[in-house]
């Protein structure tokens, strides 16, 4: 059986998001008194108010987790590395740039989110926007060439982010946030 | 002997991270346009960044001290990618190609 965490239940994941984001406001202050405790639940209910609430939950899959982080490190090596020989050696076919756009099979903000950054850390390819409804990405592809294995590496990456984080769709309603292609 | 080893990793990684920003500005005088520059400005000058703190976090002195710098690592990478995108979304919608030749271009120009 695989651990599983859900994130997004009302109060206690709530609670528990504050708690973290004090700790890491503490942290950064370098010293936990009672000014920074104040100013600390001040910017955190300002940035929860801020930002949007998920509705969706996931399931998180921690050996995926890592293998999904490691990968992405590894990526972002390589990704350097053929950066600097472009900048190095700028050639025609290096500099050889274009849109792609690439579908993502499934529908959710997080996992679009993650998918998205980490597009712009692997080697070649920068987000320049994400659609939604159907969510597609374009990636601006540097060193291009054929735009159907930008589009795998994607489906690949999406598929190790969606391991590591599974949208169990809305509860109730099953899986629902799966795209048809 | 740990203490060298720590020593020549932490050096290692300074290096590296050094070298990576160097290329990083070079880079943005080489690139043809504001795209490929993007490119630069995200990932060597990211693991030049994470090269450098990771050198900090095998030298720390605690364990606090650490994840402190692990902190200041992962707020980059969630962060660096965002900023990025949204001046490459701004520079999109502004309508301006990419400077190649053979560009292709398979975006939705409707917005």
């Amino acid at each position: 059986m695989t651990p599983v965490r859900t994130t997004g239940r009302r109060w206690g994941s709530g609670l528990l998001q504050v708690a973290f984001l004090l700790l890491v406001w503490f942290a950064l202050w370098g010293e936990v008194s009672w000014a920074n405790l104040a100013s600390g639940v001040v910017v955190i209910g300002v940035t929860l108010w801020l930002l949007p609430r998920t509705p969706r939950a996931h399931r998180i899959h921690p050996l995926a987790l890592v293998r999904f982080g490691l990968t992405f490190l590894w990526l972002l090596v390589t990704s350097s590395i053929a950066v600097a020989v472009t900048v190095l050696r700028p050639t025609p076919e290096r500099l050889r740039a274009g849109v792609v756009a690439c579908p993502l099979r499934h529908d959710d903000p997080l996992v679009a989110t993650i998918v998205a950054d980490s597009i712009t850390l692997t080697p070649g390819t920068l987000t320049l926007d994400v659609r939604a409804d159907p969510p597609v990405v374009e990636v601006h592809v540097l060193g291009l060439g054929d735009p159907d294995d930008v589009r795998a590496d994607v489906a690949r990456l999406e598929e190790l982010v969606v391991a590591a984080v599974t949208p169990v769709g809305v509860p109730g309603t099953g899986h629902g946030n799966e795209v048809d292609p | 002997m740990i203490e060298l080893l720590r020593d020549v990793v932490a050096g290692t990684l300074v290096v590296s991270g050094a070298v990576l920003a160097l290329v990083a500005a070079v880079g943005l005088f080489r690139t043809p346009d504001v795209y490929a520059r993007l490119h630069v400005a995200t990932k060597p000058a990211t693991l030049s960044v994470v090269a450098t703190l990771g050198a900090a976090v095998v030298r720390a002195p605690s364990w606090g001290a650490a994840g402190l710098l692990v902190l200041a690592l992962v707020l980059q990478l969630w962060t660096v990618p965002a900023a990025s995108h949204l001046l490459g979304r701004a520079t999109r919608r502004s309508g301006l190609q990419p400077a190649s030749p053979d560009a292709v271009d398979e975006s939705d120009r409707g917005d």
